[in-house]
């Protein structure tokens, strides 16, 4: 069996040229997606660089298995939001796309363009066009205009991934949306990408995959589709954030029925509480008969979990359309004190048109509110808006002013917590609900592992990323459980996978060497950038963790103790789940075995690599 | 006494009563060898996989592609984005517009009445330099694609040696159960028109108009 090629579209946008690279070296050493966008970045992009420069590049970045599970695109780049290296995926069309267009590595932006433009990819036709009447526009209205005038050139339908106001106008945390409705989002791929002045990026390609072997990934993909519990699985879209959002305010395992979310619990008012009365108007079933109109999936998925919404509210509101999910909207609307799925819904539409991230708007909006009611910012700060709890009028008007960096307070709110609380003072520390600067309004720290998870990421603040190479691959890894159900083991179907697509002759071992590789060298992209210098700095919890008790519905109290926390369970953490140092910093011999050596003389200094 | 039970199960007597299970889903006995039959699309399902179109190109040309096959998941936002596969009816007589553009005699593209199926003679089509058929087809069910064939092609029902063992792969693989191989003359399967596609979907969207989904009286 040949081994394939692998290809990435380099494209410079101050010169306005593209060329089609071959990677395959790279490819074998670091896997497609996320682990080749290490070695970019590690090597085009200077230590220290202007976070929204010319120097920074932006990589939509695809594998060999995507559109096969999933159809997930990861977007990586240094994060505005952070500094440290950033951690965005989006699902949608457009990386299966890439890859029937012959480019099996994703695209590669590099310097920026003077005017707006749009990359026009078209198989082998590239193309970067002229983008000045688009600029301005909101992210539905910028997707039906393109799709409108490609479709007239071309009649095909294009994919595609835009930025909204918030990305033009360099909001931190803006996000990329691709197709109009999957987004990109955590901590600002949007306003990267606006800083190149870079508007939309449309793709279609019709040349299919080059798979090693085209007949073997079929039949494990029929084998996995076919599995008798998949297909349970696949039927009752039991993935369903909704579900898991409403009945997380109960904490009650039974009404998740058979899928649970962890330990995620959405923050209310500000996250200074588990349980309001509230909660009782957020009901999953109501939601499902009321708003949701079908399921979708992306290409190769057999676990659709996007939910279509769509209301139609009195005027001047008029129709929503809108996906609800747990992280999209979900610290959105009783973290606000929003009381129905109306104004929730309301929300999210209007996050979809301007492009931000719902998990940060969430909380920094909430802050703000938090902020207000304890005369921390003033009216005039917030630009004449009386920003009560649960008032949606004025809760647009911030949105809209945020997205347009309006006022002193919502401009100091686009830049995100850190920077916003140098402009409002020391006083406003205490009630920011936020771990590297990155809100936490939907996944509460104080009730379970999160408090793990979220301050050990050296992308900001999320989980999952220590055994994470599905965006190397890149597969979503929401269809983890369908792979374990059809072939025992996830790293298992993976091997299998990855050597039918590329023609490869892994071993289980090569495999995990792969994801650990990832994860090291990923970490050490952000320790060049400033993460945990000194050693320790950034795993921190919020103040509010260890000095705030809240309370859910059935009166259990929660607060994390700290002695106990610093002492034993972090350093715990660290050594067995994220195999490093008890003190977070990098094993010099890992590094070594895993051929990452080249790291060492630039950390070194920094103090960030143990034994 | 258990190798009759055996026998009845898989005899031909009660073909439509004889469900069984297949991987853990419920699965029709196949239409008769000489009875019309088509795909069977429940739009209201399809969440827009597309595994049907890899199913597809796998089964007649070896690779994934969705461009090299005859089903096709088109993908509207109207605004909200929805899967519709589309692909060939086996239209009636009356009805077969591409059978009636092909300038070729004997024609092309015809329904076989001995496999009950369409087929395109790739010895006597013209190919690239006509696809008359293609621009006849209303549903845009006629395939064209230079880099797998210089040939259009059509659904068969998977019947590639046209044998008349039609056998659709993309019916097999659908994970939500939207596609069924299915009698025409039954009750019910009958072939949705576009009408009929267009009052599922605005029934349930309704009253969205286009102007109406991102918030006409908000200047944002």
């Amino acid at each position: 069996m040949a081994e394939i090629m692998f290809y990435l579209l380099d494209v410079d946008l101050t010169n306005r040229t593209s060329t089609k690279v071959d990677v395959t070296h790279d490819v074998k050493i670091y896997c497609a997606g996320r682990g080749l966008a290490n070695k970019l970045i590690w090597d085009l992009v200077p230590q220290g660089a202007d976070l929204l420069g010319p120097q920074q590049i932006l990589h939509l970045g695809v594998g060999p298995l995507t559109g096969l599970l999933g159809g997930n695109i990861s977007v990586n780049h240094i994060s505005p939001l952070t500094g440290w290296v950033n951690r965005a995926y989006s699902g949608g069309t457009l990386g299966p796309e890439m890859l029937d267009a012959g480019y099996n590595c994703g695209i590669l932006f590099k310097g920026k363009a003077d005017t707006p433009v749009y990359l026009y990819v078209y198989d082998d036709n590239v193309e970067i066009r002229d983008a000045s009447d688009l600029w301005g526009l909101t992210v539905t209205k910028t997707n039906a205009k393109l799709q409108d005038c490609l479709f007239k050139e071309t009649g095909e339908i294009f994919s595609m991934a835009t930025i909204g106001p918030a990305g033009e106008n360099l909001v931190r945390y803006a996000n990329v949306v691709v197709d109009g409705f999957h987004s990109a989002s955590k901590r600002g791929p949007g306003a990267t990408m606006g800083s190149k002045n870079l508007k939309a990026v449309v793709v279609r390609g019709t040349k299919g995959r080059t798979y090693a072997d085209h007949q073997k990934v079929w039949e494990l993909h029929k084998l996995m589709t076919m599995n008798a519990e998949n297909q349970y699985l696949s039927k009752g879209s039991r993935l369903d954030g909704i579900t898991a959002w409403t009945a997380s305010h109960y904490r009650n395992p039974s009404t998740l029925e058979d899928f649970s979310y962890g330990q995620a619990m959405p923050g209310i008012k500000n996250n200074h509480t588990l349980w309001v009365p509230e909660c009782d108007n957020y009901n999953y079933k109501d939601f499902l008969m009321r708003y949701k109109l079908w399921s979708h999936a992306c290409p190769g998925c057999i676990r659709p979990c996007y939910l279509s919404s769509f209301k139609h509210l009195p005027e001047p509101l008029g129709a929503v359309v809108c996906k609800h999910l747990y992280d999209n909207s979900g610290g959105c609307s009783l973290n606000w004190m929003l009381k129905t799925y109306e104004e929730q819904s309301v929300v999210a539409a209007a996050l979809e048109e301007l492009g931000m991230d719902g998990e940060e708007v969430g909380g920094i909006v909430a802050w703000a509110m938090d902020l207000y009611e304890h005369s921390i910012i003033t009216q005039a700060d917030l630009d004449g808006i009386d920003l009560k709890w649960g008032d949606l009028d004025a809760l647009l008007e911030l949105m809209k002013k945020i997205a347009h960096r309006e006022g002193r307070a919502p401009n100091a709110l686009a830049d995100g917590f850190w920077r916003a609380e140098k402009v409002f003072g020391d006083e406003s520390i205490w009630y920011a609900y936020e771990v590297h600067g990155c809100a936490m309004d939907t996944q509460e720290m104080r009730t379970g592992t999160n408090r793990f998870r979220y301050p050990s990421n050296h992308t900001g603040a999320r989980k999952g990323e220590m055994r994470d190479m599905s965006e190397s691959l890149t597969q979503c890894h929401f269809l983890r459980s369908q792979m374990v159900n059809a072939f025992g083991s996830w790293e298992e179907a993976v091997r299998l996978f990855i050597n039918a697509a590329c023609g490869w002759n892994m071993t289980i071992d090569d495999v995990w060497d792969m994801n650990w590789r990832y994860y090291y060298f990923n970490r050490a992209i952000s320790h060049r950038e400033g993460f945990n210098v000194p050693l320790g700095s950034a795993d921190i919890l919020p103040i509010r963790a260890y000095t705030e008790t809240v309370t859910d519905k059935y009166d259990t109290k929660y607060m994390v103790d700290e002695p106990y926390w610093r002492s034993t369970e972090w350093p715990d953490f660290m050594e067995k789940e994220c195999k490093l140092n008890r003190d977070g910093s990098l094993p010099r011999s890992e590094l070594v075995r895993l051929g990452l050596d080249f790291v060492i003389p630039v950390l070194d200094p920094l103090g960030v690599i143990g034994p | 006494m258990a190798e009759r039970s055996i026998n009845r199960l898989t005899s031909t007597e009660h073909p439509v009563k004889a469900v069984e299970q297949v991987y853990g889903r419920e699965v029709y006995p196949l239409p008769g060898k000489k009875v019309a039959a088509f795909i069977y699309i429940d739009e209201a399902r399809c969440t827009g996989c597309a595994l049907c179109t890899y199913a597809c190109s796998m089964k007649h040309f070896g690779v994934i592609n969705k461009d090299a096959s005859n089903i096709q998941v088109r993908q509207p936002q109207i605004p909200v984005i929805k899967g519709i596969p589309v692909t060939c009816s086996q239209c009636q007589v009356d009805e077969r517009e591409c059978e009636k553009a092909c300038p070729t005699t004997p024609k092309s593209i015809k329904y076989d009445m001995k496999t009950m199926h369409m087929v395109i003679n790739k010895a006597t089509c013209l190919g690239a330099s006509c696809l008359l058929c293609q621009k006849a087809c209303n549903a845009k069910a006629v395939r064209f694609n230079a880099a797998v064939s210089d040939k259009p092609f059509v659904c068969d029902l998977c019947d590639i040696e046209n044998t008349g063992n039609r056998d659709p792969e993309c019916v097999k693989i659908c994970p939500v159960s939207a596609l069924n191989f299915r009698d025409k003359g039954a009750h019910h399967w009958h072939r949705r028109s576009i009408m009929e596609k267009a009052n599922m979907l605005a029934k349930r969207i309704y009253p969205i108009t286009k102007e109406s989904f991102c918030f006409p009286d908000r200047d944002w």
